[in-house]
């Protein structure tokens, strides 16, 4: 039973960040024919500037701290475009585009987001509960970067909302009982299979999962109620950027659902005993808190329960680990095929073969002459019978080194046929990493 | 930038995405500030770019509120209004309608010329990170020039110092850079009624 949910990935480019926005679609968006879509995550780099050839600074998060980042951004740029203070300097004390680590990142849970002018050309951006060890606890943004990072921003915050409009002008009123029936079928034979299987594992599989059942096995107690409201909670989360308070969480907390994804991996018990792919969607769908109210007990210094915060680190493993982009190559590469593993992250972003294929191909020949000084990014179109269609590089530097990409001729074959015509994301990092996604924008 | 330029010209005085959510309308004090506010902008844009009311006029007829902005003569009427204009400054009351009209024109403009906005602007970075003076770029200092020019001839306001036109300059040069956006408008709009609070 593969229902794996499938995910989307769009990326926005201004000339000096990149953001890039993963989130699973829901297995149901199949038969509404509507991208629904949930447990958004976020990786934003700033370019390094040309004087320092550092890697880009990177800081993620989820939905709520991208909407948080948004609004942040948005409302300094209107206050500072209403101010009249022409007086501040040009350059401030500490001129420089890019940040030192100015500080640990913020410990004590006091520090927020927030915006503060360091003169009329730089400007300090306050990271609070987003702040890692690489970024420290702030950046000097030039007013170029605020630029391009406000425009990033609300253009995916303009994607977004448009989401919930599609859904709500094409969803057909007429089939959705059917649609909920279908759903609560599914649902009750998934959870029912997953609750089986897991009385019958053994207490080695269970373990884990027991303190999970807070969690992902919580909506089995109550599949049927509860059944129909998927698609309207679903699709109802993107639309409203709630403007919440971020809670505080600190990189430790980030360091350690990181860390807690490898072991867990490692550590996983049968794929039998995790819920089915349906049941845990549910559980991320109707119980938004969960990946936030997790948090706590994953970045309490002494966890007194720690299969407690294994078994909560393993909820956003599937998207928030693959934001990062070695981590993600790692576990694709290092993953088998896609097959029954329900969870197996490594096939998230391999919604069809094709995907791996062009990754393995590039990656097999990938031998730039020189280190591309940023991530490259191509839309190749593959066609139907698995030749190539289209190669369009995105960005000046992606332009450059397309003579070197290694792709075939027009019209050579080189994948397997998918019968369908796709557009396909390829990224080649500096560091060689090879990743491609599946473009849903582009199809 | 032609999609955006495609999509600016696109919207209209009524949809109110584009305006933000300033749901008050501004009073006659506050059009009062608009005016003065609108009306640098636009001569900022002018010392850059070169354009001229050719130039504005087009834009009204692209974004299609010729009838607030028709001809020479009624866009140099509401430029008048500003009530720091030399001469004749203040004479005509501007309504909301024209007042929208000129923030559409600015934004479709600045739009039309964000390379060469975004260009001053990083030039004025490089220059301000080796503490040089933004003069010693032949853009930003033709640009400043330029404006201190028009601002001394059409100006009733001049007690101010050549270094505090250089600073209103470089102020509306960086403010120039967000509203040649996509969201321009919307950021414009509200920047002139937040001034006017």
């Amino acid at each position: 039973m593969s229902v794996l949910s499938p995910t989307i990935s769009k990326l926005y480019t201004p000339p000096t960040c990149t953001l890039e926005v993963t989130a699973k679609t829901s297995p149901l968006s199949r038969w509404t024919r509507t991208p629904a879509i949930k447990s958004l995550q976020f990786l934003l780099s700033f370019d390094s500037s040309a004087q320092r050839a550092r890697e880009p600074i990177e800081i993620y998060g989820d939905q709520t701290q991208l909407s948080a980042l948004t609004e942040t951004v948005t409302q300094y740029i209107q206050t500072i475009l209403a101010s009249r203070a022409t007086e501040l300097p040009l350059s401030g004390s500490q001129s420089g585009p890019k940040t030192e680590p100015s500080a640990p990142a913020p410990d004590d849970g006091t520090a927020e987001l927030a915006l503060r002018p360091r003169s009329l050309l730089t400007h300090e951006l306050m990271l609070g509960s987003l702040a890692t060890a690489q970024s420290g606890s702030s950046l000097l943004l030039k007013v170029s970067q605020l630029y391009d990072l406000a425009t990033a921003l609300e253009d995916c915050t303009t994607d977004l909302q448009q989401i919930p409009t599609l859904i709500a002008a094409e969803r057909p009123a007429a089939v959705m009982p059917f649609l909920r029936s279908a759903a609560v079928v599914l649902l009750t034979v998934g959870l029912g299979t997953a609750t089986w299987r897991l009385f019958q594992t053994g207490p080695v599989a269970v373990n884990p999962s027991a303190s999970t059942s807070k969690t992902a096995m919580a909506p089995s107690a109550t599949p049927l109620p509860s059944a129909p409201s998927p698609l309207p909670s679903a699709l109802s989360r993107p639309l409203n950027l709630p403007s919440i308070q971020l809670p505080n969480r600190s990189d430790n907390s980030i360091t350690a659902r990181r860390s807690g994804n490898q072991n867990l991996n490692q550590a996983e018990p049968s794929s039998s005993a995790r819920p089915q792919p349906a049941g845990q969607s549910r559980a991320t769908t109707n119980a938004p808190p969960q990946s936030i109210a997790s948090l706590p007990s994953i970045e309490a210094p002494s966890v007194p329960n720690a299969a407690g915060s294994q078994a909560d680190a393993s909820a956003p493993s599937s998207i928030g680990s693959t934001m990062r982009s070695r981590a993600l190559s790692q576990a694709l590469e290092s993953a088998p095929a896609p097959q029954r593993s329900a969870t197996g992250q490594s096939t998230l972003f391999d919604i069809t073969p094709q995907v791996s294929e062009v990754r393995d191909y590039v990656a097999s020949r990938w031998q730039p002459s020189s280190p591309p000084p940023k991530t490259l990014e191509y839309r190749v179109t593959v066609n139907a019978d698995g030749s190539l269609g289209a190669i369009e590089p995105l960005g000046a530097s992606a332009q450059q080194y397309l003579n070197q990409l290694p792709l075939p001729q027009s019209s050579s074959v080189f994948v397997s046929a998918s019968g369908t015509r796709s557009n396909i994301r390829l990224l080649l990092r500096q560091d060689g990493t090879v990743q491609t996604f599946l473009d849903e924008a582009g199809q | 930038m032609d999609s955006s330029v495609d999509a600016i010209a696109s919207l209209s005085l009524t949809d109110h995405r584009q305006w933000g959510n300033a749901v008050a309308q501004p009073t006659g004090d506050q059009l009062d500030n608009i005016k003065t506010q609108i009306d640098l902008v636009l001569m900022a844009l002018e010392a850059l770019t070169g354009i001229g009311s050719d130039a504005m006029l087009q834009a009204a007829v692209d974004l299609g509120v010729q009838e607030m902005v028709g001809d020479r003569v009624a866009l140099w009427r509401l430029r008048q209004s500003n009530p720091i204009r030399r001469g004749t400054g203040g004479r005509k009351k501007l309504d909301i309608e024209e007042a929208r009209s000129l923030v559409l024109i600015s934004c479709h403009l600045a739009q039309k010329h964000h390379e060469t906005i975004r260009r001053a602007v990083c030039l004025l970075e490089e220059l301000a990170e080796q503490n040089r003076p933004p003069h010693q770029a032949a853009l930003l200092g033709d640009y400043l020039d330029q404006f201190t020019n028009l601002y001394q001839e059409r100006m009733e306001d001049d007690h101010r110092t050549p270094a505090a036109l250089t600073d209103i300059g470089l102020k509306l040069l960086i403010d120039l850079l967000f509203y040649s956006a996509p969201q321009g408008i919307r950021r414009l709009w509200m920047a002139l009624l937040d001034r006017t609070q």
